[in-house]
């Protein structure tokens, strides 16, 4: 990457995920922020400035389909990629995700797509 | 009743054996003879006998004995007694025994042939009585089978996706060592230690993914995004997808279609049905084989098979094909779902799939798959919640009992 490091905001309310893929995207040469909840990654959205988002579906309180709806109302266009152990992201897409990935997703992947989401 | 029963008549006397025998014959009733009990009995036990004329009264063994032996060793016989003038203890006694009825001698043919008739009606009956109850129990064995095959299934999937998450962290945090090391290196021996422990973890993870992700598009599968397919096309698709696997082994791969080839159908998943297909031909067949995919455009339903010449399927495996993890592979080389999710897809694509296998020489898919969608499909009763009708694709395959097929008896009808 000789260009400037891609800025990732990561959503999701799984602690051990969010810090081990965080440090895993650092060291591949991505800026990275964490967020634990969809208000909290809502707030990030502005003061952090995210190039890519990556969403987690299930979580407590606001899921990522709301978190999905109020970033294209505040960022239309930003690109979202929805993350979740479950089957049922196949309708990402359909909510306007940039992609949607079941995890454990292959990192050459979401690195391909985050890049790509980011130079789009 | 086009057929006669299969007539015996046992009896002592000579004469009016003979003559009752001739006069049964004319009214289209053949009968064999037996002149005792003991031959008689000899006679069933090498003869299938529907319905039996006895004499009550015959030196040696009596008749009752008779009856009593013969009901024993042939339930579904049906016994006529002929009991002397003003006997009617003997008749009480044979009904109590199993007889079908009495008549007393001097016989009234008429009424001796009517009497016959009944007897096999009501043998009729029972058989059909008989095939029904069996029918049905094979049925509910069924039915029980498939909906713990569902319900499995949905278990596993909520399985899965609880592994996901621990899964993720493992892979990600293997990753993120792996980079960390590259970047600033362990000393030896520790660098070697750790990039050989991280990429075995690497590796489980994917294994590991590989099933649970399975699982997942089993449970849920996506549904079906209809579009005009061309199955020959997608045929080829998957042939040129597998190819480097085939050439390895030098085994010929070849498409042939015949007639219209074309469906609508969910093209994406109908090519993950083909490779699952040919990539499990390509594991079974030796080098120098061949695997060739036939399609077949019929009115209503167009035909794919896969065919190898592998080292076939035993018969014992053929009814756990479509099980999740049932697997002849090592451990690692399969996850047992390849099957399980191609049934699921098919099923949601309103088609089914039938095996046939030789062993030594080989095994044949055939997918029948609806030309209108899954709306006019095999089976148009799917569970929403799962996609999946396991359990009417079975009660299908059952209602051609003697075929050893999962559900494409409608597709054969056509054929006929």
């Amino acid at each position: 990457m000789s260009q400037a490091p891609i800025r990732v905001l990561l959503v999701d309310d799984e602690e051990d995920f969010v810090e081990m893929l965080s440090l895993r995207l650092e060291a591949s040469g991505y800026v990275v922020e964490c967020a634990a909840s969809g208000p909290e990654g809502l707030e990030k959205l502005d003061s952090f400035g995210p190039q890519v988002i990556i969403l987690d579906v299930k979580m407590p309180g606001m899921d990522g389909y709301e978190v999905l709806d109020e970033v294209q109302r505040k960022s239309p266009g930003l690109p979202v990629v929805l993350m979740t152990g479950h089957g049922d992201a196949a309708s990402g897409e359909a909510h306007g995700a940039y992609a949607t990935m079941i995890k454990p997703a292959d990192y050459l992947e979401l690195t391909e797509i985050i890049n790509n989401a980011a130079s789009g | 009743m086009d057929q006669p029963p299969r007539l015996l008549l046992v009896d002592d006397e000579e004469r009016f054996r003979q003559v009752l025998s001739k006069r049964l014959e004319r009214r289209g009733l053949p009968a064999l003879q037996a002149p005792d009990g003991e031959s008689g009995l000899a006679l069933l036990a090498e003869t299938p006998v529907d319905v039996m004329v006895l004499d009550m009264k015959m030196p040696g063994l009596s008749g009752l004995d008779v009856l009593k032996r013969a009901k024993e060793d042939h339930p579904d016989l049906e016994v006529i007694l002929l009991t002397g003038h003003a006997s009617t203890q003997d008749g009480v006694a044979g009904i109590k025994a199993g007889a079908f009825d009495y008549l007393t001698k001097p016989v009234e043919i008429e009424h001796l042939a009517g009497k016959i008739r009944q007897a096999q009606e009501k043998i009729l009956r029972e058989r059909e009585k008989r095939e029904e109850a069996d029918f049905r129990a094979r049925m509910e064995s069924r039915m029980i089978a498939a909906e713990r095959l569902a319900s499995l299934g949905t278990l596993a999937a909520g399985v899965a996706h609880e592994i996901n998450n621990p899964l993720a962290v493992i892979n990600d945090a293997a990753g993120w060592l792996q980079e960390v090391s590259k970047q600033t290196p362990p000393q030896p021996p520790l660098d070697k230690f750790l990039a050989k422990g991280l990429e075995k973890i690497a590796n489980s993870v994917e294994r590991a993914r590989l099933v649970t992700h399975q699982l997942l598009s089993h449970a849920r599968g996506s549904a079906p995004s209809l579009t005009e397919t061309d199955i020959g096309k997608l045929g080829e698709e998957a042939l040129q997808l597998v190819g480097k696997q085939a050439r390895n082994k030098s085994i010929e791969l070849r498409v042939d279609v015949q007639g219209d080839g074309r469906v609508l159908s969910d093209p994406n998943q109908l090519r993950q049905v083909l490779i699952n297909l040919v990539t499990n031909a390509i594991h079974a067949t030796d080098k120098g084989g061949s695997i060739a995919i036939k399609v077949e455009g019929k009115d209503k339903f167009v035909d794919v098979s896969v065919t190898d010449t592998g080292k076939g399927i035993p018969e014992e495996n053929l009814p756990h094909l479509f099980e999740p993890f049932f697997s002849t592979k090592p451990a690692g080389e399969g996850t047992g779902l390849g099957l399980f999710v191609t049934g699921g897809i098919l099923t949601r694509l309103g088609g089914a799939i039938d095996v046939s296998s030789t062993v030594g020489k080989g095994t044949t898919f055939t997918i029948t798959l609806p030309r209108k969608g899954p709306e006019n499909g095999l089976c148009a009763h799917t569970d929403p919640s799962t996609g999946d009708n396991w359990a009417c694709r079975l009660g299908r395959a059952l209602e051609k009992p003697t075929q050893k097929n999962l559900g494409n008896d409608q597709a054969q009808e056509e054929q006929s």
